[in-house]
């Protein structure tokens, strides 16, 4: 954890250092004499870069008895074989490009793709199964949510 | 008072409200039961429907969910020996013992009726306690509300983490994403960068769905497709002999669970252990906890239901949630345009009560679909994660967009959800950033209030009782984790110093 800690304390340090000096383009003060919006930016900026720096302080403490880089791989679930990364991997891939395709395609259309290509990915090979279901399940939750719960669903500049 | 109650209890007992709960009931153990669905995701499902429902209705479906949801996460516990959430570890203990000896059935039977029974304990306690403490807030300033708020976050980012540096890191992180927007004093954007997607600020329900649901997805692809096989049981239904042995344990887990659900961020199987652990201690046969008893499926069980009961009192009493599902409920409660917190009490009072009467047929409704459907609900079981995962994923999107009809709130979720999950690889807990989102807006509109009234004296902070209090209270939840360690550590070289003469 020594090196992730590292690594975490100074993505959050950056980020911070980013944000205090937009909150330093705020207005400093309002009519009354309540603090003006930058006030709480200012107490936000201040904590976070003294818990940033406390976390870079434990994560070099705690690199004697981290495992160099393999300290940065996601820990594996005990006893599961069919653990695998690169499945999760794909998977948050695929629910990305499911979502900037929504713009463009809609629900209707872009979500049996992505039903199918992540049935896929999970594990279901049956040809039959997977294309039945990632036509019927996308289409009954279609009409479900516009017909009867009237509901706005996501419509493409493309394809409604 | 009287009247809100009568009223309350009344839109509760409408036939849409109990339909609602029912069905809610229904979902949640479902969503309960099965590995890698929790009770917080089954709630998420669940939200886009609630915008065509009426307040009541839409709450009582999620307290169904919530009830339901508590009480399914020990099916799978006891079944299959893999909890269906975190509050349900203490029930494989003795609940899978159980079901190996052939008596699932019974093991079920006595899970399902203890939390009614502990889920019954918290409503009385929520319906007593709830009017009290709503008048002892109704007295707040802002400085105490500054303070009590305060003390909510506190409590959570020094008890959902290991460390307190990486609690307290994800609320300010969280704290950080709420100044996004509209100044809610005077209007000033903040951090919009000139989008007027983010003049409205990042809406909390995105990032609580992006928060919670995709890590949830991306755990549950890592893990494969396991396809688990409900076992047969046989009679469902406790015998008399089981009712009377379990009178005790139940009565332990039903009051931790209830005190332990009022304190914020001190979660459920904090709750769970301790009562199973009380549970054995005041055993007439101690040693046969572990080996299958239905003493140690009661006594966790009471606790896991009646947390919920727990949890609702300082959520609808000061607007401060005590674990996710609260925070996700202050959430829904907000999209229906109302604010949990005693003001709810004085401005929507039959509201109020019909939300404290609906969880109480959210318990009764848990227990008649759980005893009606049981055969029918452990068959889902089997239903594999492939087919799961889509769909909750498209759910998701739907509830997303559903908010104010922007892709960008499906971006903001996306965002959200990667962000889990650099937490998770940093071991730093969700918890406190969704609390900061929930409440973060509230802690510095109430802290500007009080500075405006003072004319920026701080020492308002501490002449106020009320706040000095919470103040006080934050203090001690801070050193609590550090007393623990110290503790442990002292207790460690005790006993290293008692052991080295003798190994010597």
């Amino acid at each position: 954890m020594g090196l992730r800690n590292i690594v975490g304390g100074v993505v959050i340090l950056g980020l911070t250092l980013y944000y205090g000096g937009l909150a330093t383009l705020l207005p400093k003060r309002t009519t009354t004499d309540a603090p003006g919006p930058h006030f709480f930016p200012y107490l936000i900026t201040v904590s976070i870069l003294f818990l940033s720096a406390m976390l870079i302080l434990q994560g070099v403490r705690g690199l004697k008895g981290s495992g160099g880089l393999a300290d940065l791989r996601p820990e594996k679930p005990p006893a599961n074989e069919n653990f695998s990364i690169a499945r999760a991997a794909a998977g948050l891939l695929l629910t990305g490009l499911y979502f900037l395709a929504l713009s463009t395609f809609g629900f209707f259309w872009s979500t049996p793709v992505f039903f199918a290509a992540l049935m896929w990915t999970s594990g279901e090979r049956r040809p039959h199964i997977l294309l039945t279901l990632a036509i019927i399940v996308p289409m009954f939750l279609f009409f479900l949510f516009r017909d009867l719960f009237q509901l706005p669903l996501p419509r493409g500049s493309f394809f409604g | 008072m009287n009247g809100d109650l009568l009223q309350g209890f009344y839109l509760a007992l409408a036939p849409t409200s109990i339909l609602a709960t029912a069905l809610g009931a229904l979902h949640g153990l479902i969503c309960g039961m099965m590995p890698g669905l929790t009770t917080s995701a089954g709630i998420i499902i669940l939200f886009p429907i609630t915008f065509i429902l009426e307040p009541t209705t839409a709450v009582a479906l999620l307290l169904g969910v919530f009830a339901g949801g508590m009480t399914g996460g020990s099916f799978a516990a006891i079944l299959i020996n893999i909890p269906g959430s975190p509050s349900a570890s203490a029930t494989t203990m003795d609940g899978f013992p159980l079901t190996q000896k052939g008596e699932a059935g019974r093991a079920l039977g006595v899970s399902i009726v203890s939390s009614f029974t502990g889920g019954l304990f918290s409503f009385f306690c929520l319906i007593l306690i709830a009017p009290q403490l709503t008048k002892v807030a109704l007295q707040f300033r802002a400085a105490d509300l500054f303070g009590l708020v305060f003390f909510g976050m506190s409590v959570i980012s020094a008890f959902a983490a290991k460390s307190l540096v990486k609690g307290l890191l994800s609320t300010f992180l969280g704290l950080m994403i709420v100044t996004v927007g509209m100044d809610p004093l005077v209007g000033t954007a903040r951090f919009t960068f000139g989008d007027a997607n983010m003049l409205a600020g990042i809406h909390f329900i995105a990032a609580l769905v992006g928060l919670f649901a995709i890590p949830e997805i991306v755990a549950n692809l890592a893990e494969g497709n396991i396809r688990s096989v409900a076992s047969r049981f046989g009679r469902v239904f406790p015998s008399w002999a089981d009712i009377k042995k379990i009178r005790l344990p139940v009565a332990i887990g039903s009051i931790v669970g209830t005190f332990v659900g009022i304190l914020p961020g001190a979660g459920g199987p904090i709750a769970v252990f301790v009562s199973y652990d009380y549970a054995q201690k005041v055993s007439k046969e101690p040693e046969q906890f572990g080996k299958g008893c239905v003493e140690g499926v009661a006594a966790p069980e009471s606790a896991n239901s009646s947390i919920a009961g727990g949890a609702l009192i300082p959520m609808m009493t000061l607007g401060i949630p005590g674990d996710p599902i609260t925070a996700i409920l202050i959430g829904a409660l907000l999209v229906h345009g109302m604010a949990p917190g005693p003001l709810l009490f004085v401005e929507q009072g039959p509201f109020a009560f019909s939300v404290l009467f609906s969880y109480f047929i959210a318990i009764c409704s848990t227990a008649t679909v759980a005893f009606l459907g049981l055969r029918l609900i452990v068959k889902l079981l089997s239903i594999p994660r492939s087919l799961l995962l889509p769909i909750i994923v498209s759910l998701c999107v739907l509830g997303t967009y559903a908010l104010r009809n922007s892709f960008f709130d499906i971006y903001v979720m996306f965002f959200f959800g990667l962000v889990a999950l650099s937490f998770k690889w940093l071991d730093i807990p969700v918890v406190p950033m969704l609390l900061a989102l929930v409440l973060g807006r509230q802690l510095e509109e109430h802290m500007r209030v009080a500075l405006a009234s003072s004319k920026g004296d701080i020492s308002i902070f501490f002449t106020s009782p009320w706040c000095l209090f919470f103040l006080c209270l934050s203090v001690v939840s801070f050193a609590w984790p550090f007393f623990l360690e110290w503790r442990v550590k002292k207790r460690a070289l005790k006993n290293a110093s008692a052991s080295a003469p003798s190994s010597t």
